[in-house]
């Protein structure tokens, strides 16, 4: 039923709101349709909800009284925050990599080297995410406070990364807002592998990626900015355990 | 030989407000030993100190000659604490619970099952070691936070009303489990209990209120001193009747208030 329930989420996204803005709307790229833009988009955004959502548990713990068992016992508060984004990051990439599927039902075609990129870009946002999440939640105390923070900080960062629209031709305090937000980049790589290991043309990354000074961010880059990101947060997460 | 538990000046300060003002005292080893106060009196606080969790605004704190504030790891080896509130994972089985602990606390696995048999059996809880703790009773969640403590052999267990909400029957029990415990083990037990007549199965009892202690002594010490023959007599004595109410309610305003300012923020 969770499962189920969880596909549900992007199946709507792909196949209805894909679809049907592809219908009215088209994209300035040649031979690319919204609907195929928005596939790795659509991974990127499910996977900042599951990874930042994952954390929802510390706050669990903490209201079940199981954080103190945790908190009091004599093992690195490092390991507590690890612990936790690495749980974390489980969870949500295996809620995540059956979307892969859904690639040919919008014309998306799977490729085996497309699949094995993937796979582990996926694991190291999870973690990213992940990591973001606990990074907040171990800072809070109850459970509802959690979950206004998620909306105020989940949805910003899906709509300003990119996941759901090009970050081309923007307003510029909206470019701005995109360019220094880490997620941006992080939903890029799943795009760039996306589009340079199926069928559709890859020089159409030229046109979706983020660019810095007019240049297109390289993948390294991004991976560094991701992985540099991900450090912070969970440097962040363990100083929260040391004083929680 | 050195007390196990060195308290010396101790100040605990939230913004404007004192949970625990100055005090100093020592439990021996081996010791039962009884610490009670009023509701909002500072005693989770000093508990919570003591175990590691919160950092003292002053003063120094040893738990088996380790300083709380620098050899933390150190100490939360040495001790072993059952929270007010239950601290189980509900989804796991009892067995589960227990060997996480063992995990977290470093306890090789040969010697967490020998021990883990041994306490179970002290608590009557064998044939519930494999079922899921959500379908536990409040007693038996109890028993099973008393076993967890001790897995890892702690110096000290320390036990924040370990009593509460729990029936006469189940209370007489917790209690006969720690007495078996200190027959058998050198350990010292360090408890909180609203249950008056509780603290006579202890060695010394220190009374605390508004965050400092006003009474210590054993139980005969403390009834000859106050012309009691109850505890409950020497703690109504010593907090008083009448101006308990009104300055309760100074307090819990506090507390209130450093909860809206605290926010979610500790």
């Amino acid at each position: 039923m969770r499962v189920l329930t969880g596909f549900s989420f992007p199946l709507l996204w792909l196949l209805i709101f894909g679809n049907g803005i592809s219908a009215s709307l088209s994209l300035p790229i040649p031979g690319v349709k919204f609907v195929q833009f928005l596939f790795p988009g659509i991974i990127a955004q499910y996977l900042i909800f599951t990874g930042m959502f994952s954390a929802i548990s510390i706050l669990q713990d903490r209201e079940f009284g199981f954080l103190k068992e945790i908190l009091v016992s004599p093992i690195s508060r490092t390991a507590i925050a690890l612990g936790k984004i690495l749980g974390g990051a489980t969870t949500s990439s295996l809620q995540v990599l059956p979307i892969l599927f859904l690639g040919p039902l919008v014309g998306v075609n799977l490729t085996v080297k497309m699949i094995l990129l993937l796979i582990p870009a996926i694991i190291l946002l999870a973690i990213a995410l992940s990591s973001i999440g606990v990074a907040i939640t171990a800072r809070m105390k109850s459970l509802d406070a959690g979950q206004y923070i998620f909306q105020f900080l989940a949805f910003p960062l899906v709509m300003l990364s990119g996941a759901v629209f090009p970050l081309h031709n923007l307003p510029v305090w909206l470019n701005l807002l995109t360019k220094i937000n880490p997620i941006s980049y992080a939903v890029d790589i799943l795009r760039k592998i996306v589009f340079e290991n199926s069928n559709l043309p890859p020089q159409a990354i030229e046109s979706l990626s983020p660019t810095i000074n007019g240049h297109v961010v390289a993948i390294h880059h991004e991976l560094l900015i991701v992985v540099l990101f991900s450090s912070v947060m969970i440097f962040f997460a363990s100083r929260a355990f040391h004083k929680a | 030989m050195h007390n196990i538990i060195e308290v010396k000046d101790l100040i605990k300060k939230y913004k404007d407000f004192t949970a625990v003002d100055g005090i100093s005292f020592s439990v021996g080893r081996g010791e039962f030993f009884g610490f009670v106060g009023p509701n909002g009196a500072g005693k989770t606080t000093t508990i919570s100190i003591l175990s590691t969790l919160l950092a003292p605004t002053s003063g120094t704190v040893m738990v088996n000659d380790f300083d709380v504030a620098k050899q933390t790891n150190q100490v939360r080896s040495s001790i072993g604490i059952i929270f007010q509130d239950p601290a189980l994972d509900v989804e796991l089985t009892a067995w589960e619970n227990l060997w996480l602990h063992a995990k977290l606390y470093d306890v090789p696995k040969d010697k967490f099952e020998e021990r883990a048999k041994e306490l179970l059996e002290l608590v009557d809880m064998v044939e519930w070691k494999n079922k899921i703790v959500r379908s536990f009773s409040g007693g038996m969640k109890r028993r099973l936070e008393v076993v967890r403590g001790l897995l890892h052999h702690p110096k000290v267990l320390f036990l924040d009303e370990p009593t509460i909400g729990l029936d006469p029957q189940t209370r007489a029990l917790i209690w006969q489990y720690l007495k078996n415990l200190r027959a058998k083990e050198d350990i010292t037990v360090f408890v909180t209990t609203h249950y008056l007549p509780e603290t006579e199965n202890c060695d010394h009892i220190a009374i605390m209120d508004k965050g400092k202690i006003i009474a210590y002594g054993s139980p005969e010490e403390l009834k000859t001193q106050f012309n009691q023959h109850s505890m409950d007599g020497v703690f109504i004595e010593v907090t008083g009747h009448g101006i308990r109410d009104e300055e309760l309610s100074a307090d819990a305003t506090a507390r209130t208030q450093f909860k809206q300012r605290g926010g979610w923020r500790r």
